[in-house]
C-alpha cells in the first residue's frame, strides 16, 4: 500500500544543543582515558563486581561503596554487526563494523568500533584490544576502535 | 475496591543551578536515600515508577530507560509517566494506583529533571507548542504566564504586590531548607523592582532552571503497619486535565483553572474532606509562579475564590499562619526540577512526621495536600495525604 | 474474583487506510470513536484517558498532552501521560480501573511516523539519542552512515542469538515468510517463501529488509471497565487475565548479548497472574514482537512456547503458522502490517482481542480463547510487556 503525499505541511525539527556532564563517574574515567590512556573501572567492595563503564553504585548491591581499578585494555567480542551501505545507499568497499567488547577481569562492557578486520576474520567470543587515538580530548571517541589481539 | 495506600519513606537531595552527576547518578542519590529513609533493601521494591516531563531538557530520549539500575528497577515493571509540571503529582497518583490496584506492596517512585545541559530551557519549553499554531508564533512561557496572570487578577482584581509577598514568604521559607537552590532574604519592594518578563509577572515572580530528583517509597497497608506504628497514608488523589487548547476552553477565561477545582473535589471527596481551609493542617502549593500559588490556594479551598490576596495580606499562609503554604520553600525557594517537584509531596510527609527540622511549622500536622500543575496549562494532580 | 477488567471496545486505524492526509489527533480521534461505537459508549462515559507516546518519535515535547482532546479525556477525573510502549497503557488502565471499578478507561496510543524524517535517517539519530550520551552515544552516532544504525544494532544483537542458539539465517527467513504470507493470505497476490526473504537486501547480517519490520502509521484506542459495568454493555467482553512488564539493564554494552531476559520476567508475572504453568498448552495463539524476525523466536523461547523443544524446530515444525499449535503472529505481525513504533504494542493487544471476540474476519480458530499480547521496547532500550486475555 503506497501512503499518498500530504499536499501541506508543516515543516520543522526540535534542533537544541546539549553540554551534559560525563558525571561522577565519567570524568575520573575520561580524565585517566585522555591523560594516561588507562581504561579504570570501579569494584564493588561488596560483590567484588568490576564495572565498565565505570559507576559510583553498584546496581546489585545498590551500594556506593565502591574503589577505582585499573582494567586492561583488553576484552572479549560479545557481538558486532557490519554495515556495507554508505548513506547514499552506495555499497562500500569496506564495510564498517560496530561491537560490543567485554573488558578482561570486568562486568559490562564497551560498544564501539572494529578496526583492522573484516567481518569474515570475526569471531563472537576471540581476544580483543583497544586502539586508542593519539590526540586524545577526554571523550569515549579518545579510544579509536578494538582490533583482534595479534597473535 | 481499592486498597490504602501509606507513604513510608522520601529520597531527598540538594537541588542546584547545575549537577555534575548524570541522570541515572542523581537517581541512585535519591532511590537509596529512600530506601535508607524506609529502611528498606533494593530487593523489597515490586516496581518503579518513574516521572520527568520533558526529555528534550536532558537530551536523552527514555532518558528514564538510562537510570533503570539506578532505580531499584532492574528487571522489575518500571513506567514512566510525564505530564509537564503535573508530573510532580500525577507520578505518584500513578504509583499509587500500583499498590491501590493490589499488583505490588511496595513501589519506588522516583522524579527527576535535569534542566542545565541544554543550551536553553526556554527553547525547549518552546518545543511543547503545537507545531501549527502555536510554535510558529514564538509563544514563550513567560508570555504565556502573562496571559494567564493577567486575566487572573483582572478577573479577581487582585495586585502584583500580593503577588510579590508569595516571593517573599517562599523564598524567605527556603532559608531554612538544607536542599533549597535559591533561598533569599527579600522584600516586596525588591520584588516590584525586579524587571517584567511579561505583565504582571516580573523576574522575582518566577522560579528558577534546576537539576534535581526525588523520591518517595509508597506501600500497602499491611506492609506499612510493619515498617511503622503510624503510618501516613494516601487519603485522597485528584486529577483533572482541560482542553489543551487553552486559547478556547469551555469556560473562556484563562484566570479560572476549572481543571484544578475538578482535580481537588476528587481528592477531597475520597478523603472525606468537607471543608479544606478547616480540614487541612499544612498545604504544599505548586508555584512556578507567584500567582499560580495564589490560584491554587483558591482552586484546593485553602481560601475562598479570589481570596488568595487576603490569604497572604492577612499572613494565613505563612509558616507560622493558621494555614502554612510552602513551608519549604516551594519552587520559587527550593528550585523547579520540573518533574521532580514531587519535593511538594515529600515535604507534606516530612512535616506530618514532624521532621521537616528548620522547616518545621509551629503547628501540629495530621493532614496536608500539595498539587502539581502542568501539561499545557491544563493539568492539575493533587494529593492529601495524613494520618489516621 | 469480583473485580475483574475487560476489554469492551477496540479502534484501530492503521496505515492501510490512508493516514497521511490525517493529523496525529485526527488519526486518534478515529481511533477513539470506533472504540467508542465498538462498546455502545460515548464520550460522556468516559471516566478516564491513558495516553502512551514518546516525544522524540513525535518531533514535539509533552507529545501526549495533544492527545487529551482526541480521545475525550478533556475536563474528566483521571488522566496519565505515560512515555512509554503503548502496551503500557493498558497496564495503566487496568490499574485504574481495579481502583475505581465504576471507571470507564480509555488507553490510546498513535504513531504517525510518516511525518517524520523525509530523508530516512530519523529514526537513526533517535536510536542515538536513545543512548546514554556519554560511553555509547558519541560512537552511535558518530558512525560513518547514520543511516544503517539500527540495522547494526540489530545485527548485533541477531549475531549474537544466533551464535547462542544454533538458528540459522533461512530459519529468520522462514519467520518472516510466515508473518507476510499471513496479511496477505487472501489476496491474490503471491506470497513470498523464504528464498524470497534471502534475495532482499542484506543490511547488516543477517538483517534484511524483510526481516526487519517497517515503519508505519497507526492509532489505537481500546476501552476498559470491570466486568460488572461490561455486563451492562452489549458487547461480549474481553477479560485481561495477566499483565507483567519489566525493564533490563541500562547500558547497551553491559547487556546479556542476544538473549530476551526482560521479555521472560515480563511473561513471568503475566502467567503467574493469570494462573498459567505451561504456556505452550495453555496459550492459543500470540501475537509476539516480530520487529526483527530474529526477535520473535527469541521472544517465543522466552515466553516458554517451545517447552524442552528447541525454538528452531518448533518452527521448522509448523508449531507456529496459522494453522499450527500455537499461531504466532496469524496478523502478520510487525514484518506483514508494519511496525508503528510505540503503538504496535496496543494493536497487538487489540489483534489479541479481536481474534478472542472472533470479529476478525476468516480467522475463526477453533480454540482462540485464551491469547497472548507481547511488545518490545526495541533497540537500544531492554524493556517488555505481556499481556494475557482471554474470553473468560
Amino acid at each position: 500500500m503506497k501512503l499518498k503525499k500530504p499536499e501541506m505541511t508543516i515543516n520543522g525539527e526540535i534542533q537544541i544543543s546539549y553540554n551534559w556532564s560525563p558525571g561522577k563517574a565519567g570524568e575520573r574515567f575520561f580524565r585517566d582515558l585522555r591523560d594516561h590512556m588507562k581504561i579504570m573501572g570501579t569494584r564493588c567492595r561488596k560483590c567484588s563486581r568490576v564495572l565498565v563503564p565505570p559507576r559510583i553504585f553498584c546496581e546489585e548491591c545498590f551500594t556506593d561503596d565502591m574503589e577505582w581499578v585499573e582494567v586492561e585494555p583488553k576484552g572479549t567480542l560479545a557481538t558486532f554487526g557490519d554495515c556495507y551501505f554508505s548513506t547514499d545507499g552506495k555499497r562500500l568497499e569496506k564495510p564498517w563494523i560496530l561491537g560490543i567488547v567485554r573488558l578482561n577481569g570486568s562486568n559490562g562492557g564497551l560498544i564501539h568500533y572494529i578496526g583492522e578486520a573484516t567481518a569474515e576474520e570475526l569471531k563472537i567470543g576471540m581476544p580483543m584490544e583497544i586502539v586508542f587515538k593519539e590526540q586524545r580530548e577526554g571523550n569515549i571517541l579518545d579510544i579509536l576502535y578494538f582490533r583482534p589481539v595479534k597473535e | 475496591m481499592a486498597r490504602r495506600v501509606a507513604l513510608v519513606g522520601v529520597g531527598m537531595q540538594k537541588f542546584d543551578f547545575r549537577k555534575t552527576e548524570t541522570v541515572e547518578e542523581m537517581v541512585f542519590d535519591v532511590a537509596r536515600n529512600a530506601l535508607e529513609d524506609a529502611h528498606l533493601q533494593k530487593e523489597n521494591i515490586d516496581s518503579v515508577v518513574f516521572g520527568s516531563a520533558v526529555d528534550a531538557f536532558c537530551g536523552i530520549n527514555n532518558s528514564d530507560k538510562t537510570a533503570i539500575d539506578a532505580s531499584t528497577g532492574l528487571w522489575k515493571p518500571t513506567m514512566r509517566n510525564s505530564t509537564s509540571g503535573s508530573t510532580a503529582v500525577s507520578t505518584p497518583i500513578l504509583g499509587y494506583n500500583h499498590v491501590a490496584c493490589g499488583l505490588h506492596d511496595l513501589v519506588m517512585v522516583i522524579c527527576f529533571e535535569k534542566m542545565s545541559e541544554n543550551a536553553s530551557a526556554q527553547a525547549v519549553f518552546s518545543t511543547v507548542y503545537d507545531e501549527a499554531f502555536v510554535r510558529p508564533i514564538g509563544l514563550n512561557v513567560p508570555i504565556q504566564c502573562g496571559l494567564e496572570a493577567r486575566a487572573y487578577l483582572h478577573r479577581y482584581g487582585l495586585t502584583e504586590r500580593q503577588m510579590a509577598k508569595v516571593s517573599v514568604k517562599n523564598r524567605g521559607n527556603a532559608l531554612s531548607n538544607p536542599y533549597a537552590q535559591l533561598p533569599m532574604k527579600l522584600t516586596v519592594d525588591k520584588v516590584l523592582e525586579s524587571p517584567y518578563l511579561s505583565w504582571p509577572v516580573k523576574l522575582l515572580d518566577t522560579s528558577p532552571v534546576t537539576d534535581g530528583a526525588r523520591a518517595v517509597i509508597l506501600a500497602s497497608e499491611h506492609v506499612a503497619r510493619e515498617l511503622t506504628d503510624n503510618p501516613v497514608w494516601i487519603r485522597g488523589v485528584g486529577r483533572g486535565a482541560d482542553s489543551v487548547w487553552f486559547m478556547g476552553r469551555k469556560n473562556n477565561d484563562l484566570g479560572r483553572l476549572d481543571y484544578a477545582y475538578l482535580a481537588a473535589k476528587q481528592a477531597y471527596d475520597m478523603a472525606g474532606i468537607k471543608n479544606p481551609a478547616a480540614e487541612i493542617d499544612y498545604a504544599e502549593v505548586y508555584d512556578p509562579f507567584t500567582y499560580k500559588e495564589m490560584q491554587h490556594c483558591e482552586a484546593l479551598g485553602l481560601c475562598p475564590e479570589g481570596g488568595a490576596g487576603k490569604m497572604i495580606d492577612d499572613g494565613i499562609s505563612l509558616k507560622e499562619g493558621t494555614l502554612p503554604v510552602n513551608a519549604s520553600g516551594g519552587l520559587q525557594g527550593e528550585g523547579n526540577p520540573i518533574g521532580a517537584g514531587m519535593s511538594r509531596l515529600c515535604w507534606c510527609y516530612l512535616q506530618i512526621k514532624g521532621q521537616a527540622g528548620d522547616c518545621q511549622v509551629p503547628k501540629d500536622v495530621n493532614t496536608a495536600v500539595c498539587n502539581a500543575w502542568g501539561g499545557m496549562y491544563q493539568y492539575n494532580a493533587v494529593m492529601v495525604v495524613g494520618r489516621d | 474474583m469480583t473485580n475483574r477488567v475487560c476489554i469492551v471496545g477496540i479502534g484501530v486505524v492503521e496505515s492501510t487506510e490512508n493516514t497521511a492526509e490525517m493529523s496525529h489527533k485526527d488519526l486518534l480521534f478515529y481511533a477513539t470513536r470506533r472504540a467508542l461505537d465498538d462498546a455502545g459508549l460515548e464520550r460522556k462515559d468516559i471516566g478516564g484517558a491513558i495516553t502512551a507516546t514518546f516525544d522524540f518519535l513525535e518531533g514535539r515535547s509533552l507529545s501526549n498532552q495533544y492527545t487529551l482532546d482526541s480521545i475525550g479525556g478533556v475536563m474528566k477525573p483521571c488522566d496519565l501521560r505515560l512515555g512509554e510502549d503503548g502496551i503500557y497503557s493498558l497496564f495503566a488502565g487496568y490499574m485504574e480501573v481495579m481502583v475505581d471499578p465504576g471507571q470507564v478507561t480509555v488507553v490510546a496510543s498513535v504513531q504517525k511516523a510518516s511525518e517524520r524524517d523525509p530523508n530516512g535517517v530519523g529514526y537513526q539519530k533517535l536510536i542515538a539519542a536513545t543512548l546514554e550520551p556519554i560511553f555509547s552515544r558519541p560512537v552511535c552516532s558518530s558512525v560513518p552512515n547514520p543511516g544503517s544504525l539500527e540495522s547494526v544494532l540489530a545485527a548485533m544483537d541477531a549475531r549474537a542469538y544466533l551464535n547462542r542458539s544454533g538458528l540459522t539465517e533461512q530459519q529468520l527467513a522462514k519467520v518472516a515468510a510466515k508473518n507476510i504470507g499471513n496479511v496477505i493470505q487472501h489476496a491474490n497476490v503471491s506470497v513470498p517463501g523464504p528464498e524470497d526473504i534471502l534475495k532482499s537486501d542484506l543490511l547488516s547480517w543477517p538483517i534484511r529488509r524483510l526481516t526487519s519490520a517497517k515503519e508505519s502509521d497507526a492509532a489505537c484506542t481500546l476501552i476498559l471497565v470491570s466486568e460488572k459495568k461490561a455486563r451492562t454493555l452489549n458487547q461480549d467482553p474481553v477479560f485481561i487475565r495477566g499483565i507483567g512488564w519489566c525493564s533490563g539493564k541500562s547500558f547497551l554494552a553491559s547487556r546479556e548479548q542476544g538473549t530476551a531476559k526482560e521479555t521472560k520476567w515480563a511473561a513471568s508475572q503475566a502467567y503467574h497472574m493469570a494462573g498459567i504453568r505451561c504456556p505452550e498448552r495453555e496459550i492459543d495463539f500470540a501475537e509476539v514482537s516480530d520487529w526483527y524476525a530474529h526477535r520473535e523466536l527469541m521472544h517465543c523461547e522466552a515466553l516458554g512456547f517451545c517447552g524442552a523443544n528447541s525454538v528452531g524446530s518448533c518452527l521448522d515444525e509448523g508449531l507456529f503458522d496459522r494453522t499450527g499449535a500455537l499461531p504466532v503472529n496469524a496478523s502478520g505481525g510487525l514484518l506483514g502490517r508494519g511496525n508503528a513504533v510505540g503503538t504496535s504494542g496496543l494493536i497487538r493487544v487489540a489483534q489479541v482481542a479481536r481474534r478472542i471476540r472472533s470479529h476478525n474476519n476468516g480467522f475463526k480458530n477453533p480454540r482462540a480463547e485464551i491469547g497472548l499480547a507481547h511488545s518490545w521496547g526495541g533497540i537500544p532500550t531492554a524493556t517488555a510487556g505481556v499481556a494475557i486475555l482471554g474470553k473468560w
